[in-house]
């Protein structure tokens, strides 16, 4: 089954608050080891849409949002809707 | 229902979740409008049915007390704790971050939409259109287009910043509008190398692999009480800075310079512990044993005293913008715990990260179970004026930004 996994880390921001907002400043930022993690994967179920992305967080209860994807005209590129459970 | 965006951010609203479980999730959203765009006019065909999985760090979300219903940790997965609740109860740390959010879920569908003949994140071509994305949807979420400095750590890791102009993603046009795939298209093929600023669009500059801190020398944070209203704190400062100019100048300017003395004394650390160790772990040793006032004296590197007193001359002026501004920058809580915190034996100093407030702080500690240990026994019996109970995060420094994974995240992906 086709799927990819990545992390990223979060931050802080330990000088340069409020002057970072300006370009003639600089930041310092570290990363940090606390990472968010996202994996995809296809579907395994014959029934599941052709055009559904599940987004799930299954480390809490009720954390899942699904949408449907759609082209849009033209140049509009892609565009997601929510499917109400 | 409706969105919950945010700036700095906690978990829940990370996640834009409130109690409905229907609710939107901005960032979810922007990020996949925008990657899906994005994927759609690289290559058309590749769209197709998928089901994506986000997971946290334990270091996001704080450690179950007595008193709360206990987190079961999942057997085979040591990383990631699985809580019986709703995500609106889920106690904020104060960490929080929607960039790391949204630069993973846009690396994720990039990385899976696409071949790695045309995409590969660990590259440094991957990097730059993943950053260029993310900065994009991450602003469209927050429906404002901020610093963008958070986006830049997730990507490139610890990194000294420098923003990008405003203006470059006024051409872009909001997700639909009809030109939108080429604008988007061309914004995100804009490259930015890292560490080089570019003719392109992206006038940032990153450098990655400049910021670093020396072996036995780590952060350290430290939770007090998370709700820190930063968009309003931000507002009244830049208020106060357009109405001051000559005032906020001062401070501006100075604190530009302590920023960049702490930058080199950091760097000068590096420096020392790789062509003079002994001197380097001496030094350590001196101030991972004693109290301030002897070290001081027995030090015969510079370096040490210098970034202990950087860091108190940034305090300094950042509680003189909170005068001025009449914002709660470095409060007097604060004020008292860093203090309290920096007289401990290895302890070189710490700050109010970010736009400060009574977000979570940060401590430049010596590396040593012993200076940890005493730390984290004087935190438990801190009880400062008007603060709930304070806590060590379970996270340090990272020099990575984002990359793949090759884990086993069973039994979380069904």
């Amino acid at each position: 089954m086709h799927s990819s996994a990545v992390s990223a880390p979060a931050k802080v921001l330990v000088a340069g608050g409020y002057l970072v907002l300006e370009r003639q400043y600089k930041g310092l930022v570290f990363a940090l080891s606390a990472r968010m993690h996202v994996h995809i994967q296809s579907s395994s179920t014959v029934d599941f849409p052709a055009d559904n992305i599940l987004v799930r967080s299954p480390q809490f209860v009720a954390a899942e949002w699904r949408y449907r994807y759609q082209k849009l005209p033209g140049e509009g590129g892609v565009s997601v809707t929510q499917l109400d459970r | 229902m409706g969105f919950l965006v945010s700036g700095e951010c906690l978990l829940s609203s990370t996640f834009a979740c409130s109690s409905s479980p229907s609710a939107r999730n901005a960032f979810v959203e922007a990020c996949l409008n925008n990657a899906l765009t994005y994927v759609s006019s690289v290559a058309p065909g590749n769209l197709g049915p998928a089901i994506v999985t986000i997971l946290a760090d334990t270091g996001y979300y704080s450690q179950p007390t007595e008193a709360s219903p206990a987190a079961a940790s999942v057997p085979n997965s040591s990383d990631f704790i699985r809580f019986q609740v709703p995500l609106k109860d889920a106690h904020k740390t104060g960490l929080g971050s929607s960039a790391a959010l949204v630069t993973a879920l846009t690396g994720a569908l990039l990385s899976y939409y696409l071949p790695k003949s045309s995409y590969d994140l660990s590259s440094a071509d991957g990097k730059s259109r993943l950053h260029n994305l993310a900065q994009i949807a991450h602003c469209a979420a927050q429906g404002k287009i901020g610093s963008g400095f958070d986006v830049a750590a997730a990507v490139h890791g610890s990194c000294v910043y420098t923003r990008f102009s405003p203006g470059i993603l006024e051409e872009l046009g909001p997700a639909g509008s009809p030109s939108f795939s080429r604008n988007l298209r061309a914004a995100v093929d804009d490259q930015t190398p890292s560490g080089s600023p570019v003719n392109g669009i992206w006038d940032t500059m990153i450098l990655a692999d400049t910021l670093m801190l020396p072996k036995g020398i780590r952060l350290l944070m430290c939770d007090v009480d998370c709700g820190s209203e930063t968009v309003g704190m931000v507002k009244k400062v830049l208020t106060w800075r357009k109405q001051r100019p000559d005032e906020a100048d001062i401070i501006w300017e100075s604190l530009a310079g302590e920023n960049a003395k702490l930058q080199d004394s950091l760097a000068a650390l590096v420096q020392m512990q790789q062509s003079e160790p002994k001197m380097y772990s001496d030094g350590l040793k001196t101030i991972a044993h004693d109290f301030e006032q002897s070290w001081q004296h027995k030090i015969w590197s510079g370096e040490y005293v210098k970034i202990r007193k950087t860091i108190f001359c940034i305090r300094d002026l950042l509680r003189r913008m909170s005068a001025q501004a009449q914002v709660p920058i470095e409060p007097p809580p604060q004020t008292e715990l860093l203090d309290a915190c920096s007289a401990l034996p290895g302890v070189l100093g710490g700050v109010v990260p970010g736009a400060g407030g009574y977000d979570a702080i940060v401590l430049l500690v010596v590396d040593d179970d012993e200076v940890l240990g005493q730390l984290t026994d004087f935190l438990s019996l801190w009880e400062g004026s008007g603060t709930t109970k304070v806590r060590a995060l379970d996270v340090r420094e990272e020099r990575d930004g984002v990359k793949s994974e090759q884990k086993d995240y069973r039994p979380w992906i069904s």
